[in-house]
């Protein structure tokens, strides 16, 4: 089984042979470059999926606090308004 | 492949690739390849020699990769590498200058004596002080898993009689999105009859 093969069989669908480098070690062998990367999720990807995550529950959070309920809207943002100046930020 | 041997030619197989390499440990890398080895090799396959323009001449002098496999992708400051089959170590201690002080750099190699000159090349550099060598076989990487961000290995793999077994050692410590950088040497064109069968060609 050739080379590229076996790095795939090992768990690196991906594996990319990229060039031969015209080092030869004799007639018959040169040396070869290859890429592979093992799938799966990297440290950077995992941030932004919990970023996106924290995002998604205010948002439902939000829409919870201003949807219909005993308050009307104008109340809510009102009160939201009280808060977030009392807190020093605009709403 | 390594099925078709038999144990005494796989033993056989492996020593002679460590004479061979214990060889070019005491004699430097200069006569012992086909191709150009030390700073002319690394100079042919386009190394960033610029990164490493302090270290001493005696380092460069011992490269017998047949590649770049920083050709492949960076290395980024704070990532921790492997070099599998470091030999005298200068892909090591080039990656060790790229991952900087936050990052960490481990040779690996089954010849003792050339973790010994990787040792003495590693001491001409005192500013680096994120890089450790140790012997060990790629068949069975004595790592945890995902142990490491990047991979690099510079003509080793070829040398391994049981290489699906020393790929699913790397893919073990590497880290999940890890990267692999390999140059190796391949089979470009058929062996004649006459050399097909001969262990020789495990470690020309
Ligand atoms: C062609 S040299 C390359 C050395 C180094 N990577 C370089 O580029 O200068 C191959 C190296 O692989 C090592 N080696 C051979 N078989 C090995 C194995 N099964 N496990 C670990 N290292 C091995 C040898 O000791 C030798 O140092």
């Amino acid at each position: 089984m050739d080379f590229l093969a076996l790095l795939k069989k090992a768990g690196f669908p991906s594996a990319n042979f990229v060039k031969l480098t015209g080092f030869k070690s004799s007639p018959y062998t040169e040396g070869a470059l290859f890429y592979a990367e093992k799938p799966g999720v990297t440290q950077e990807q995992e941030v932004s999926m919990s970023q996106k995550k924290a995002l998604q529950a205010y948002e439902e959070f939000r829409g919870l606090t201003f949807g219909p309920g005993v308050l009307d809207l104008k109340t809510k943002y009102l009160i939201a308004l009280g808060a977030s100046l009392a807190a020093g930020c605009d709403p | 492949m390594s099925s078709d041997l038999t144990e005494k030619e796989m033993a056989l197989i492996r020593q002679g690739i460590k004479e061979k390499y214990v060889r070019v440990a005491q004699t430097g890398s200069g006569g012992c390849f086909q191709y150009p080895t030390g700073a002319e090799g690394m100079r042919l396959q386009g190394y960033p020699l610029d990164l490493v323009k302090d270290f001493p001449k005696t380092i460069l002098d011992s490269f017998c990769g047949v590649g770049n496999p920083f050709s492949l992708g960076p290395i980024r400051e704070g990532e921790v590498v492997l070099d599998i089959g470091c030999g005298a170590g200068v892909d090591t201690l080039m990656a060790a200058r790229m991952v900087g002080p936050k990052g960490r750099v481990v040779g690996l190699d089954v010849t003792e004596e050339m973790i010994q000159r990787a040792g003495a090349n590693l001491s001409l550099v005192p500013s680096l002080n994120n890089v450790s060598f140790q012997v060990g076989e790629t068949e069975s990487l004595p790592f945890p898993d995902k142990e490491f961000d990047v991979i690099i290995s510079n003509g080793v793999f070829n040398l391994t009689l049981n290489k699906a077994k020393a790929l699913k050692e790397t893919y073990r410590v590497l880290k999940p999105g890890g990267r692999l950088l390999l140059a190796d040497m391949v089979l470009v064109a058929e062996l004649p009859q006459e050399r097909a069968g001969n262990v020789e060609n495990w470690y020309q």
